[in-house]
């Protein structure tokens, strides 16, 4: 039923372009709570090209999501603050715009796609209203022009009879359909970046290949460069062009797909990989990670991972390891790789 | 969800204290009520006099700051020459007496009665749901005052109708939060053990729903210590000379201009217990809130 | 795994249809058929699977199993019980002879209770132990999944949610049943935690030849824990195998479909992509002929008149689909 292939990814247009969209430079945010404080982001970099999708891999409580609101400056504000580091886009640092610079960039050159689309959509706005608004702030549209490019959105979006569907409300609609419109309504604009923030969760398998399928059209139409958040690395096999696991706030392990895959270079990374069984052959046993996902405000000193960690010796309880160079353009923060 | 202000200082948050006083007790509401409560418990030993002991020449007199004072009567003489303190502390008695035995009541027959037409559901329910309406519909005070002309008017007149009045609003919340809770899987466990349904009930949806039992008692006491007020004003409530604080209001309502002292300081103490138990209850039902707690 | 071949759990036929109604008077105009002729077996030791989408009635027939749901038609049989004709004592062997694990590891624990009386709740309704032995029971087998004896004296908000899960097999466990009813238990976990708890249930099965009935929609999953299983669509199984038979050689279109949809290993994998068309549509007016027909990309001319009726291609293969009659 299937093969494995041995042709390179397509990415989008041919090559990946050479152009950095969005850089991410030592991002930190951190979170009071009543525990104690939480680094949720703590110094995570990458890079964006135009066209290419970055998968950013963990599972809850990474940072993964508070990332994406770090770069969208969407962090709830009491309790959460970001503390350091730089975010690019097109030369400029938008964490040092103000707000109404923030208001005019997102939605038109930075967009996301959130989870659960029962709540991303409001249930008392009907689809036009909705759809309509990032077009009508950014592209200053109104009336028919408006209505036709609504139309037009949800058609390319794959909505069935768009003219009629831009009368209905959201509960109107399956969840499938809930979620294309809110990622339509992250496209409208198209955007330099589109962030997605496991948009596909509460979608049931079949509905899930298509909307995934969607999207990549979606991409190679546009050059739109994805961020791509999700705890599944099915999702990550299938979609991204790079990827970067994130573990206790911090990346890992951050390389190309084929390298995460072939020759994962953090223990954390290799346990994920073989912890979930697969589709194509029969496993006797999982590999089970030990342990417990850590404890944000009470992390233990040196590596994060070490407590789980299969591999660990003296040195990683002592001190973080850096992000060592592995391969090319591949990184993972692990003392093993020293040398 | 908001977001940060562009500037990318470091600072040191304090919400770290913002948090700690979500957790603290209101202090000041909880040592009104205690202290009210005190009162009510030792009134004999407390008030400076009789409530009921009239004198003939102190009628009307000031509070004690003013010229023509006593330092007998601290807030004042009523119309017939009573110490309006004393007659405040005793007041405290009764207002907190029928306040307690109200929603002790109220709050049994509503939780029973909810806690039943949720989880039978069906006809249990409509029977049970039309019995809250009906009694919705019913206008309390004419009610009230009928009742006073059919009985003559007395304390536990005053208690039963009251109470009936009451456990409305506790059956239909009690009633929501039993639908709910029936939903959750730990109920579905429970018979898929073979829980019977007066074990669930019990043990799995009677203490989900206590937190909010007290949380609407403590908001109610206000309401009645108002409506209690209302009807002794209205002359249906507890019958003269017992003093309560609704019925000193009522009689000091022909003085206001001459001896406004009268009305005015029982009035600040419903005012006292009201805004206390409101604050109270607004407190309990934001530290019980299940969102909020450590789940 | 024992010998036997006879199914533990066997379900003929199973249906459960819901009156919609309409109007003041409640009138039910329609039915919503969400079990629309299930049948399936378990055998002793083994795990049978079923999988599907949302909607296709999988845990509704779980929740009959665990007679939370009474059926409208079709029947349960367990070894000599008929588990919808039970008096007092067949009720109370039937409940203790199948237990179940639900997928939310936040809601299926009451969160005011201590675990020591999570646990101990079936023994406490169904045995006539004292309390001592109840308590005794309880740290045998928490310690079974994994968990201390003093974590007994815990409240379900001080665990996490694998190790929640862990509680709520040990107290699926407590009264040594025979078959256990998993409803998505892993779904709700972390991505590595879900290796431990599934490691878990395979070692407990293999400990006390327990039999499983897995719900779930993961195929992998499907794959690694379960012996045997159906598929499911729009309330009826359109196919059945052994895992492995399914996986190499799945026949119902639909299946292929999921197969295709299921997401890959590698990025190098590609997959004939088998994107249906269409929503799944609602169980309440299903399509006339074979229920699929208006998605399938097989569909050829009796699919829309006539149903299909199962057929066997290979021993212990069947399906439901035209392709094959």
């Amino acid at each position: 039923m299937e093969t494995t292939g041995d042709r390179s990814r397509e990415t989008v247009v041919g090559t990946v372009d050479e152009r950095v969209v969005l850089e991410v430079e030592g991002l930190r945010t951190h979170f009071v709570t009543r525990w104690g404080l939480v680094k949720a982001v703590d110094g995570v970099s990458f890079q964006l090209h135009a066209g290419e999708t970055l998968g950013l891999v963990g599972e809850s409580g990474c940072g993964k999501s508070v990332t994406a609101l770090s770069i969208m400056r969407l962090v709830p504000s009491p309790p959460g603050q970001i503390v350091g580091g730089r975010v690019l886009m097109e030369g400029n640092d938008i964490l040092q715009a103000d707000e109404h610079e923030m208001t005019q960039l997102r939605g038109s050159k930075i967009a996301m796609i959130l989870q659960d689309p029962m709540t991303a959509l409001n249930p008392v706005f009907n689809i036009t209203d909705q759809a309509s608004e990032a077009l009508r702030i950014h592209k200053g549209l109104s009336g028919k022009d408006l209505k036709e490019q609504v139309i037009a959105m949800l058609r390319r979006v794959r909505i069935p009879a768009p003219e009629i569907r831009i009368r209905d409300y959201p509960h109107q609609l399956s969840g499938g359909m809930r979620q294309r419109v809110v990622g339509a309504i992250g496209i409208s604009c198209d955007p330099l970046v589109l962030i997605a923030d496991e948009p596909t969760t509460s979608l049931d398998a079949t509905i899930q290949a298509q909307y995934l399928r969607l999207l990549k059209d979606l991409q190679q139409q546009t050059g739109t460069a994805l961020v791509f958040i999700t705890h599944d690395f099915g999702i990550v096999a299938k979609m991204c062009d790079r990827v970067a696991v994130m573990y206790a706030g911090r990346i890992v392990e951050q390389g190309d797909v084929r390298q995460i895959f072939d020759s994962p270079s953090h223990p954390y990374t290799e346990a994920l990989i073989n912890s979930v069984p697969k589709l194509e052959e029969k496993i006797d046993r999982l590999y089970a990670i030990e342990g417990q996902p850590p404890t944000l405000w009470d992390l233990p000193g040196g590596c994060s991972f070490a407590p789980r960690c299969p591999y660990v010796n003296d040195r990683c309880h002592e001190e973080y390891p850096s992000l060592l160079t592995v391969g090319d353009r591949h990184v993972a923060a692990c003392w093993l790789r020293e040398g | 969800m908001s977001s940060i202000t562009g500037k990318l200082t470091p600072k040191g948050i304090n919400v770290a204290k913002v948090f700690g006083t979500l957790r603290r007790w209101p202090i000041i509401p909880v040592a009104v009520v205690l202290f009210l409560m005190i009162i009510a418990i030792f009134a004999p030993l407390v008030a400076p006099h009789h409530p009921l002991e009239a004198k003939f020449e102190k009628r009307n007199v000031p509070p004690v700051w003013t010229e023509e004072g006593t330092s007998e009567y601290l807030m004042g003489g009523d119309h017939i020459g009573r110490d309006i303190l004393s007659r405040i502390i005793f007041g405290t008695r009764i207002s907190l007496m029928v306040a307690a035995t109200v929603l002790a009541a109220g709050a049994f027959v509503g939780t029973a009665l909810g806690v039943t037409a949720g989880y039978f559901g069906g006809i249990v329910d409509e029977i049970l749901m039309r019995l809250v309406d009906f009694t919705y519909a019913v206008p309390f005070i004419l009610v009230a005052l009928v009742a006073a002309v059919i009985w003559e008017p007395s304390l536990q007149l005053v208690i039963i109708l009251l109470a009936i009045f009451t456990w409305p609003p506790f059956a239909r919340q009690v009633r929501v939060e039993t639908l709910q809770l029936k939903a959750m899987d730990y109920v579905a466990m429970a018979r898929v053990s073979g829980a019977s349904s007066l074990r669930i009930a019990f043990k799995h949806i009677l203490p989900g729903i206590v937190p909010t039992v007290m949380v609407m008692a403590s908001l109610q006491v206000g309401a009645l210590v108002i409506t209690e007020s209302v009807l002794s004003f209205l002359g249906v409530g507890i019958p003269a000379p017992d003093p309560s604080w609704g019925s000193m209001v009522a009689q000091g309502r022909n003085y206001v201009a001459t001896a406004w002292w009268i009305a005015f300081f029982p009035g600040v103490a419903i005012f006292l217990i009201v805004f206390s138990m409101n604050f109270l209850g607004d407190w309990l039902r934001d530290t019980l809130d299940p969102k909020l707690r450590q789940l | 795994m024992s010998g036997s071949n006879a199914n533990l759990l066997q379900v003929r036929n199973l249906k459960k249809y819901f009156p919609i109604t309409s109007g003041l008077i409640k009138r039910s105009r329609a039915f919503l058929r969400a079990v629309d002729g299930v049948s399936f077996g378990i055998q002793e030791g083994r795990t049978y699977g079923l999988v599907g989408e949302s909607g296709c009635g999988k845990t509704t027939t779980a929740k009959m199993l665990l007679l939370l749901e009474e059926p409208t038609g079709g029947d349960i049989q367990f070894g000599d019980l008929d588990a919808l004709n039970l008096d007092r004592d067949g009720a109370r062997q039937y409940k203790s002879s199948v237990q179940a694990v639900f997928q939310d590891p936040w809601a299926s624990l009451n969160p005011r209770m201590r675990v020591r009386n999570i646990v101990g709740e079936p023994l406490d309704i169904n045995s006539t132990l004292t309390a001592q032995q109840i308590e005794s029971r309880v740290s045998e087998v928490l310690g079974e999944v994994g968990l201390q004896a003093y974590q007994a004296n815990l409240y379900p908000h001080e665990f996490s949610g694998g190790q929640r899960q862990r509680i709520a097999m040990a107290r699926a466990l407590a009264l040594s049943p025979k078959v256990i009813v998993l409803d998505e238990p892993v779904s709700g976990l972390d991505v590595s935690i879900r290796a431990q708890i599934m490691n878990l249930l395979k070692d407990l099965q293999e400990e006390h030849d327990l039999s499983y009935l897995l719900i779930a929609h993961h195929l992998a999953t499907v794959r690694y824990l379960c012996d045997r299983i159906g598929v499911m669509y729009l309330g009826r199984i359109v196919e059945e195998a052994d895992t492995e038979e399914l996986f190499e050689n799945p026949l119902h279109p639909y299946t292929r479909a999921l197969m295709s949809a299921a997401l890959p290993s590698h990025p190098d994998i590609e997959r004939e992509e088998i994107i249906l068309t269409g929503e799944v549509p609602s169980p309440v007016d299903p399509p006339s002929g074979c229920h699929f027909n208006p998605r399938c990309p097989a569909v050829f001319e009796p699919c829309s008149e006539r149903e299909p009726v199962m057929t066997e291609p290979t021993p212990g293969h069947k399906v439901v689909c035209h392709l094959y009659s």
